[in-house]
């Protein structure tokens, strides 16, 4: 399941995506969760799912205890549509996750163009880092009492945000010119000649998991039906 | 394989700018490994972008002279006459990309896959070889360089000697001629530094052109041909492999270099303030997930002590220091300072950590403002006025601190921690990255502030700046 074809997880992701947006009935909710888990459990091992699924379970007991309650206004709306987001981002977990060398090649073989699948791999890239220079940041600012108790956090709010935002700024901008630098003298290109690395092809376990992929779409479509929801 | 003729360059295109280099004239033949060195912004850097055609192709600016790359004109313009970049520069980035590879100075910053494999292959997808080709080149690469073990893996989680090893795999794929370094060996531990120094020499027998910008050189010792020092923007001088070995410690510190002798065994000092420690940490124990990192650990640290901690990278050496700082919990033992045993949320307020990178820890409009950051004091006491003397900033007082150099704004934030009274300094890897003159100005500042009676810490593992500025070794296995 490891080297399933990243094209089918992209039909995974995309058909959750849209599935979660349109399905009304609470059981086609609960089956999409546990396809998705089993799908993404089985491409990257079930220890990646188990934060989601902690969210997931915190949120339907949170919905069940505030759903009367009418002082909190329209938040139970804003959980049931965040407990469907998180179904989609467990599925999209077995995309964000393939090597990015892999995930251009197929984007590479649906013909997308270079300029989206380039962006794509800087922002991939990139993503990380500003997660690494922000940690570095708020490590430096402990020394220098910035932000370090919720209430000067609070009543300083906006000088937090100038000590925060411009040395990740100049960080940032820094490592995009350095990378793009190191990317320019290895020959990256918008036009011109490329040759992914890896070869992409469907094999025959690709194409059975796509029919089942379909299989388990359908059969949530149904539930859907027979539950009578939007299909 | 090399020919600078009379190469002259500035960034930008203002007409009363320095030149960032002048009239560099330079014969590098095949198959030899030549080092540039010199002080901080003498143009080391640029020479090597130079070679690899960022200057003027991705760093903008005006050029002049010649550059002959194996045998093929990059660029000619007629005595001294600035070439117009668009007409008369007759190669592109690409071509030089295939005749030259490159390994940059900040790993952070150089690889733009996050997998190994990707990297590696990076510069061979985009010259369109063929699956084939990749395959035999990456076999290839693995028998010159041993990358087997390091292939689909995440970047991110290698050593810093992996690193470098991934950078140079990557450097070579695409079988170039010649490779242009920038100081390989800035953030690597000794270990990291004999298997470069290794690889190099397979490297060079290989046929390969090596061109290393650098200012540790002790390691290169036997292995470059020629040492070229340059000044402002000049070449100062070039020394033959025979006579650069024969150059004295003194020779080289006056020329603002390291010394290239061997670095003698390290002697403590004895000095400190006071017989009772500051800081005590007391059988300690951490474990991050099932990795054992520290297991009974225990070390006193005393006023007016400067203490090096070395060891191999990912022995601990850091998380030692986050431990003391009170950033991380240990999950065992105690850490005491002044006798006391302070809990980790609290002992942060006794420490000043000064981190590798100045950007993170730089955060106002102008070096006054950044040093009494947070302090009871503003910006006319005296006290202030003092330090900043001290550390040679006082001239710079108004200008915003991301616009000096790299050296300045490590003093600004030394400043910074003076200024805090903390009893308890660390700083990590102070000296990465720089000349001699500057490594010894910061031995020097840094023996200014112990001798107020600041306990300092320093994870390093620049020999030559331990032997200078340390009392103490602490030395982790």
């Amino acid at each position: 399941m490891k080297n399933t074809d990243i094209r089918v997880r992209m039909v995974a992701l995309l058909i959750t995506s849209v599935g979660v947006l349109i399905i009304k009935s609470e059981y086609a909710v609960y089956l999409s969760l546990l396809v998705v888990t089993i799908w993404t459990g089985f491409i990257l091992g079930f220890k990646k799912v188990v934060p989601q699924i902690v969210l997931f379970v915190t949120l339907e007991i949170a919905l069940f205890f505030i759903k009367d309650v009418r002082a909190v206004g329209n938040l139970p709306l804003l959980l049931v549509y965040l407990r469907r987001l998180i179904i989609a981002v467990i599925a999209a977990y077995p995309v964000a996750k393939a090597p990015t060398g892999k995930l251009i090649a197929s984007l590479d073989k649906l013909k997308v163009p270079r300029t989206f699948t380039i962006s794509l791999a800087v922002l991939l890239r990139f993503l990380p880092t500003v997660g690494m220079e922000y940690s570095a940041i708020r490590r430096a600012q402990r020394y220098r009492e910035i932000g370090t108790s919720l209430r000067t956090a609070i009543t300083r709010l906006p000088q937090l945000f100038e000590y925060t935002i411009v040395p990740l700024l100049i960080r940032t901008t820094k490592v995009a010119d350095e990378l793009t630098a190191s990317a320019e003298v290895r020959g990256m290109k918008l036009k011109g000649d490329y040759n992914p690395y890896y070869e992409v092809k469907m094999r025959t376990s690709d194409w059975f998991l796509l029919a089942a992929l379909i299989l388990c779409a359908t059969g949530i479509c149904y539930v859907e039906y027979i539950c009578g929801g939007v299909m | 394989m090399i020919e600078l003729k009379n190469v002259s360059f500035k960034y930008g295109s203002d007409k009363k700018r320095d030149y960032n280099l002048s009239d560099i004239s330079l014969r590098i033949k095949a198959g030899e490994c030549v080092v540039v060195t010199g002080e901080s912004g003498c143009g080391k850097t640029t020479l090597t972008r130079v070679l690899n055609g960022l200057c003027p192709n991705y760093f903008e600016g005006t050029i002049s002279g010649a550059y002959i790359l194996n045998g093929e004109t990059v660029f000619s313009s007629d005595e001294g006459k600035p070439i117009d970049i668009d007409e008369d520069y007759e190669k592109s980035l690409d071509d030089i990309g295939m005749l030259a590879g490159n390994v940059f100075q900040d790993p952070r910053s150089q690889f733009f896959s996050i997998n190994t494999t990707d990297e590696i292959v990076l510069a061979m997808e985009n010259r369109n070889f063929t699956r084939e080709r990749m395959n035999e080149r990456l076999k290839e690469i693995d028998d010159l360089m041993g990358i087997e073990k390091l292939l689909d893996k995440n970047l991110f989680k290698l050593s810093s000697g992996e690193k470098q090893k991934v950078a140079i795999a990557a450097a070579c794929s695409v079988e170039p001629k010649v490779l242009i370094m920038d100081e390989p060996s800035a953030n690597l531990d000794t270990e990291g530094t004999v298997q470069l120094r290794e690889l190099l020499k397979k490297l060079k027998t290989k046929g390969y052109t090596i061109v290393i910008s650098e200012h540790r050189m002790g390691y290169l010792k036997e292995l470059a041909d020629r040492m070229i020092v340059m000044r402002a923007g000049r070449i100062e001088k070039i020394f033959e492999a025979g006579d650069y070995n024969r150059l004295s410690d003194d020779e080289m510190i006056k020329m603002g270099l390291r010394v290239l002798s061997e670095i003698p065994e390290f002697v403590p000092t004895g000095r400190k303030i006071g017989d009772s420690p500051v800081l005590i940490v007391d059988n300690i124990r951490f474990k991050r997930g099932k990795k054992e990192i520290l297991n009974s650990f225990s070390a006193s640290f005393y006023r007016g002590e400067i203490t090096a901690i070395t060891g191999e990278n990912g022995v601990g050496k850091t998380t030692l220091c986050r431990i003391i700082a009170g950033e991380l919990r240990q999950q065992k033992g105690s850490v005491r300072i002044f006798g006391e045993t302070i809990q980790a949320g609290k002992r942060i307020r006794d420490c000043f950590f000064v981190g590798q990178d100045a950007d993170y820890q730089i955060f106002t409009p102008t070096v006054l403002q950044e040093v009494t950051l947070n302090t009871d004091l503003d910006g006319d006491e005296k006290e202030v006025e003092d330090i900043l003397n001290r550390f040679d900033l006082w001239e710079y007082r108004r200008r915003h601190p991301a616009s000096l150099s790299g050296g300045q704004k490590q003093r600004v934030i030394l400043a910074a921690a003076l200024l805090r009274n903390n009893p308890i300094l660390i700083l990590d890897e102070p000296t990465s990255g720089l000349d001699g003159r500057h490594m010894r100005v910061i031995a020097e500042y840094l023996r200014n502030v112990a001798v107020n009676g600041t306990c300092i810490l320093v994870i390093t593992h620049d020999r030559e700046f331990i032997n200078i500025v340390a009392d103490k070794v602490l030395n982790m296995k």
